[in-house]
């Protein structure tokens, strides 16, 4: 960890641990918009970390941001950072000035039709699975005009919005389109693509995954040293602490496949050259996830399954992240295109020159 | 404080060209070799290649001058990633180089660096580990052979087992005990140079379940052994071990000993592409490519000098669960028996692989093992 990541870490510890408690976990459930957290992070820069020049802080690169999202996922943050946070990277790309309010990004691959005269564009139609769409002023999403396809940022607060939430309780709404007229259409340049808001998102989250298990790994460590079974504390079981050390390999493998991706981010002049590190990291992670979360619940017994107890803000998000921008099943069909269209021999090369 | 950390590695711009320095030579010398005996991974025995190689200053490469080249770590690792990945014969001098060489420099006395680094780095001395015993497996610290001081150094009684090529190597390092078992069961304990022509040794192969003799039961009978063979300090032997077996389990050895099997089931999938197979294929793919990555992060971190033993053991477990599911996805995926005479290269690597792999999860530390020690550093015992 450099220094700017330290620095980082220690500020979204504390604004996570001061600002993300279980009163606010459980508002937010219930469809309440945690404010004075937005705010923070708004003030600290947060919320848009690639954007130097407003906060007034240094460009950071993605392996730096890794410890936002990271620390995003262990303290289960409960409002689309993520989400804004790409949003802006890929406004900032396009050297566009960010709009005040909230953006948002759809988890799909959802294409909207762009119609109108040249000078009366317009956009109607229906957009799934909008983390806070009820909530975000804008969203940024992929239309198409005369089949080419656009970056298009809407504003949706006047928009229609039906509101739906993962098993996590967090916001994955519908947003009904009618002839709205863009704040702006942008081409998509070559070396970003118009995979970017599902590439971006997908390594966001499994870092996001990587903490949430790192998150579940600790809170497991001091629980089974505290209860006491037998005359002792869970801790010492050997059937508990085997149990332990595979939870740990999970996160390991979770963290290093998001850190990976979030290099190669940082290496590569075309987004479109490191699909293989993000399906990677989205793969694992969303693997570890699964292992993850069955683990903690079997070391922590009953308690583990109220809802009081805070464990199951994390792994019920496990389940939820795993399968949302592209789940196992979606990137590990695309890594297997990847070597099997390929020359088998050519495997090991492709992985070992990857930069 | 996080109990392990595995961060990025960037491995430098000149290990590129030295990788395809590796491939060409591969393809060069082992151009004839067949994909079964390819799949034997680093269990294949070959002294003259090893030779070769130590003629090309890949062994010992990051050994300070005059006895290895000073290269890094990180440049080691783009060598032996290599060798595994075309899967080259390299049994005869792995233990050497991989963890006796780098025992010798740490702990040795310049008089046992000069009579055996050069002989490792050359590819022509090979060494086996004497740490298990008949009684001492997992429980290490357990073992009874024993040296006794004699007024002509030291008396050694008792018995090794699972020594890999025991009866092809030339050195043993053997942990023995020194003083009586005393409260702290890891005291007492030393390490010595044994050589293996010296009479007082019986060297017994030990069949394993594939057929072959690879491993041995070694036999010390009133085996004189000259104080100079002690290596480090009398009764450190334990604290020299464990600082040993950090370098023997994070390696691509405890990912790719598979890999062959891995890579020609591939190329069976490719005749009749199914959803499933694409699947699966992508999935262990993200396993492979995740553990290099952690494998390299542990590389990276002995570079720079510190000991990441929690990390280290969780490359190993993660790893070797990697490789022993190959073979189970042969099965899943490919619906073809193995064959151990005369099939298609695919079913006699199919029935090695299949055999091997149980040991994955043994040699090095059992997974139980390594699990304790995370579970240390995880606070938990």
């Amino acid at each position: 960890m450099n220094e700017t990541s330290k620095i980082l870490s220690n500020t979204c510890n504390q604004i996570f641990s001061d600002f993300v408690t279980p009163a606010v976990l459980e508002d937010a459930e219930n469809g309440k918009w945690p404010q004075k957290l937005w705010v923070n992070l708004k003030e600290n820069g947060l919320t848009s970390p690639f954007v130097g020049e407003e906060s007034g802080m240094p460009s950071l690169t993605w392996q730096e941001v890794f410890t936002i999202f990271y620390h995003a996922g262990y303290y289960c943050v409960p409002i689309p950072l993520v989400e804004n946070v790409i949003a802006s990277w890929v406004l900032s790309q396009l050297d566009e000035v960010l709009p005040r309010g909230l953006i948002t990004l759809p988890d799909g691959d959802e294409i909207l039709k762009i119609h109108g005269s040249e000078n009366n564009k317009k956009v109607s139609g229906s957009i799934k699975s909008v983390p806070w769409g009820s909530c975000a002023t804008y969203l940024l999403a992929i239309g198409e005009y005369k089949n080419i396809k656009k970056f298009i940022l809407l504003d949706i607060s006047n928009s229609l919005k039906k509101t739906d939430v993962n098993i996590a309780g967090e916001s994955r709404d519908t947003i009904e389109l009618d002839n709205i007229v863009p704040e702006s259409i942008f081409d998509i340049p070559e070396d970003i693509g118009d995979q970017v808001i599902k590439l971006l998102p997908a390594l966001a989250y499994s870092a996001k995954i990587s903490g949430a298990i790192f998150s579940a790994l600790d809170l497991s460590v001091d629980y089974v040293g505290t209860r006491v079974q037998f005359g002792r504390s869970l801790s010492k079981f050997q059937a508990i602490q085997q149990q332990l050390a595979i939870l740990a390999s999970e996160a390991a493998a979770a963290q290093t496949a998001a850190v990976n991706a979030c290099k190669a981010v940082d290496n590569t002049d075309n987004l479109n050259d490191i699909e293989l590190e993000i399906a990677v990291a989205k793969t694992r992670s969303g693997e570890a996830a699964g292992k993850a979360a069955a683990i903690a619940h079997q070391v922590h017994g009953a308690i583990g399954f109220t809802y009081e107890f805070k464990l199951n803000h994390l792994t019920r998000r496990l389940w939820s992240w795993r399968s949302e921008f592209g789940s196992e099943s979606y990137w590990s069909a695309r890594i297997g295109r990847m070597v099997m269209m390929n020359d088998v021999d050519c495997l090991w090369p492709n992985i070992t020159s990857r930069i | 404080m996080r109990a392990f950390e595995f961060e990025a590695c960037q491995l430098p711009l000149e290990a590129q060209t030295l990788r395809q320095e590796v491939r060409d030579f591969l393809s060069q010398s082992l151009g004839h070799y067949t994909i079964s005996e390819k799949a034997k991974s680093w269990v294949g025995f070959d002294a003259n290649f090893s030779a070769e190689l130590g003629k090309k200053g890949w062994l010992g490469m990051t050994w300070p001058k005059p006895f290895g080249s000073g290269r890094s770590s990180l440049e080691r690792y783009v060598v032996i990633e290599e060798l595994l990945a075309f899967g080259a014969p390299v049994a005869a001098h792995w233990i050497a180089e991989r963890q006796s060489g780098p025992l010798i420099l740490r702990f040795g006395t310049e008089e046992q660096k000069n009579l055996y680094l050069p002989g490792i780095s050359k590819g022509e001395s090979f060494f086996c580990i004497g740490m298990s015993e008949p009684g001492s497996g997992s429980d290490l610290a357990s073992i009874i052979t024993h040296a006794a001081k004699h007024a002509d150094g030291w008396l050694l009684n008792g018995r090794k087992v699972w020594t890999t090529y025991a009866h092809k190597s030339h050195f043993m390092i053997a942990l023995v005990r020194t003083s009586k078992t005393t409260e702290d069961r890891h005291a007492g304990l030393s390490q010595f140079i044994i050589d293996l022509s010296l009479p007082g040794i019986t060297i017994r192969p030990i069949r394993n379940m594939i057929g072959d003799e690879e491993f041995n039961e070694v036999t010390f009978d009133n085996l004189l052994v000259d104080d100079s063979m002690l290596i480090g300090k009398e009764g450190n032997g334990w604290q020299q071990v464990v600082a040993e077996l950090a370098f023997e389990r994070s390696g691509p050895d405890r990912f790719l000993s598979s890999y062959i099997l891995f890579r020609e089931i591939i190329r069976i999938l490719q005749i009749d592409m199914s959803d499933s197979a694409v699947k699966t294929i992508g999935r262990l793919t993200a396993q492979l490519i995740t553990l290099r990555n952690m494998s390299l992060s542990v590389a990276a971190k002995i570079d720079s000098g510190k000991q990441p033993n929690i990390e280290a053991s969780l490359v190993k477990d993660l790893g070797v669960a990697f490789e022993q599911s190959i073979p189970e996805l042969a099965h899943e995926l490919v619906d073809c028996s193995p064959r151990k005479l005369h099939g298609t290269e695919y079913q006699k690597s199919l029935a090695y692989v299949q055999q091997a792999c149980v040991s994955f999860s043994l040699r090095g530390g059992t997974t139980e093992i390594l699990r304790g020690m995370v579970a240390r550093g995880l606070g938990l015992r």
